[in-house]
């Protein structure tokens, strides 16, 4: 297990309070879930559809926290906020790092 | 335990939904506000966990319908990263905590512990100061009544002071005005005067003043009776008496009256009566209503009074073969003035007070009285009185 995983993992059962069986079941929710997530978010953030990028961006900051990705779940409150303060500038910026962490973390939870 | 878990996210309903039915919980999941609140509606539970930012229907808005479903319902605001703000505001609005995402399992379970303790004290209280309120209100209401019979019972008893006092004033008056009205007859006869057939007339009328008089005397007497009974006002003896004699007095008063109706009357009261501790002036009130009411009501045939002991109590049967007593009246012929109400269908013997006096008066010695009747075919009355009883008269 790579260091990027033992640390999602260490992070979730702190309050999954040492389920390992369902870290891996909400990593694979997570990795069935996120590419359906990071497509509507692209499409949301390209049409400057600012609410659609604010559920959208929450609904993967949620999912960040639950598996312990914290860096992933900190771009997505990031792009959450640009969006509910209507900065569409910041939008693709947040938006381009944010899917940076995603495939990393799709990554490193593939590798289980 | 039963929670409702509402949340958009499908990984937290999963987590959640898993470990609470881990720790004992029934869990249930929605993933809308709507969802939500229709389950609300439709179920009972103890406690929901409320996402506070979905979307459509955000968490204040369901947490406010719901609500308006159970005001007591306790409701914890699962807030995400960052929210603090939005998690505050609903604790305002009565959610009764929050919870960050993600939650630490172990501290859902405390809150939720705690929020339903919290909500079944909270009904408990609402349901014992309801509950104080309507014994309140039953108390004042009770207190009231009470006021208001008591009013009612120095009422009548007042009224038929005043009342008795003119009669007895009248019937002094009507017989001192017969004598002397039956004198100047004789002496006018004496004296060869005519106008005969004028002084019967007026005699029959004088005789009718004091008859109607008399009567309305009894009726006035019966209302204070009754309301003396009525208010406890006096005080019942408690003697050893022999009940036969009672019956026996009034047997012999009735015999002739009977007997000028032409009913065939009998009575047969055992010798070896055991005593009974009562109240012989009231007792022979009973007997003689009884009597009184046979006579009334029956035109042809036979009225029998049996006295006999049964176990620890005197039976008193009084059988006639009268007009008799519908079934659905039974009960209320002990009612105060239950006569009053025939007075346009059929003539009434009375006001009605006679049956309510002796089913006072036998209450009073810790008895029964009942009847048994059908129409056409006559009534019996039964009064039962204990031999021995405890209570005071």
């Amino acid at each position: 297990m790579d260091d990027t995983l033992h640390t999602f993992r260490s992070n979730a059962l702190q309050w999954l309070e040492g389920d390992e069986r369902m870290f891996d079941k909400l990593s694979a929710l997570f990795l069935k879930n996120v590419p359906q997530q990071m497509a509507v978010l692209s499409a949301a953030v390209a049409a400057n559809d600012l609410q659609g990028a604010e559920l959208q961006a929450h609904a993967l900051k949620g999912a960040a926290g639950m598996i312990g990705a914290l860096e992933m779940r900190n771009h997505a409150a990031a792009l959450e906020t640009a969006a509910m303060a209507g900065e569409t500038e910041l939008l693709q910026q947040h938006f381009k790092a944010l899917a940076d962490y995603v495939a990393q973390v799709t990554e490193a939870l593939s590798r289980t | 335990m039963n929670i409702l878990v509402v949340d958009d996210d499908e990984m937290i309903r999963m987590v959640l939904e898993e470990k609470l039915q881990e720790m004992g919980f029934t869990a249930t999941t929605a993933d809308s506000g709507p969802a939500a609140i229709s389950l609300v509606a439709d179920n009972s539970y103890d406690a929901v966990l409320l996402d506070l930012k979905m979307p459509g229907m955000d968490g204040i808005e369901t947490l406010q319908e719901l609500q308006k479903i159970d005001h007591c319902l306790p409701v914890i605001m699962v807030s995400s990263f960052g929210d603090i703000a939005s998690a505050v505001q609903a604790i305002k609005m009565g959610a009764y905590e929050f919870v960050e995402k993600p939650p630490q399992i172990s501290r859902i379970v405390l809150t939720l512990r705690r929020a339903i303790e919290k909500a079944t004290l909270e009904r408990e209280v609402k349901q014992l100061a309801k509950n104080l309120e309507e014994t309140d209100v039953l108390r004042s209401a009770y207190e009231k009544l009470k006021e208001l019979d008591q009013m009612k019972t120095s009422f009548i008893a007042s009224v038929s002071h005043e009342l008795r006092t003119p009669l007895t004033s009248i019937i002094g008056y009507a017989e001192i005005v017969r004598i002397k009205f039956e004198r100047m007859v004789a002496d006018s006869s004496a004296a060869g005067g005519s106008g005969v057939s004028e002084a019967t007339q007026i005699n029959g009328h004088i005789e009718r003043l004091i008859s109607e008089t008399k009567r309305l005397a009894g009726l006035v007497e019966s209302v204070l009776e009754l309301a003396q009974l009525e208010s406890g006002t006096i005080e019942l003896k408690q003697e050893p008496l022999q009940l036969q004699k009672i019956i026996q007095s009034s047997a012999r008063e009735f015999a002739m009256r009977f007997a000028d109706k032409g009913l065939s009357f009998t009575c047969q009261v055992d010798d070896d009566l055991p005593l009974i501790q009562g109240d012989d002036y009231y007792l022979a009130k009973v007997v003689h209503n009884l009597f009184s009411n046979a006579l009334k009501f029956t035109e042809r045939g036979t009225v029998a009074c049996r006295v006999r002991a049964t176990g620890k109590m005197i039976m008193i049967t009084l059988s006639d073969s009268g007009k008799g007593i519908a079934p659905g009246l039974h009960k209320g012929i002990f009612d105060k003035f239950s006569q009053i109400g025939d007075v346009m269908t059929d003539k009434p013997k009375g006001i009605g007070l006679g049956l309510p006096i002796a089913k006072m008066i036998v209450a009073r010695h810790g008895g029964s009285i009942a009847v048994d009747s059908q129409p056409g075919r006559g009534s019996i009355f039964t009064v039962m009185l204990p031999v021995e009883r405890g209570g005071k008269g």
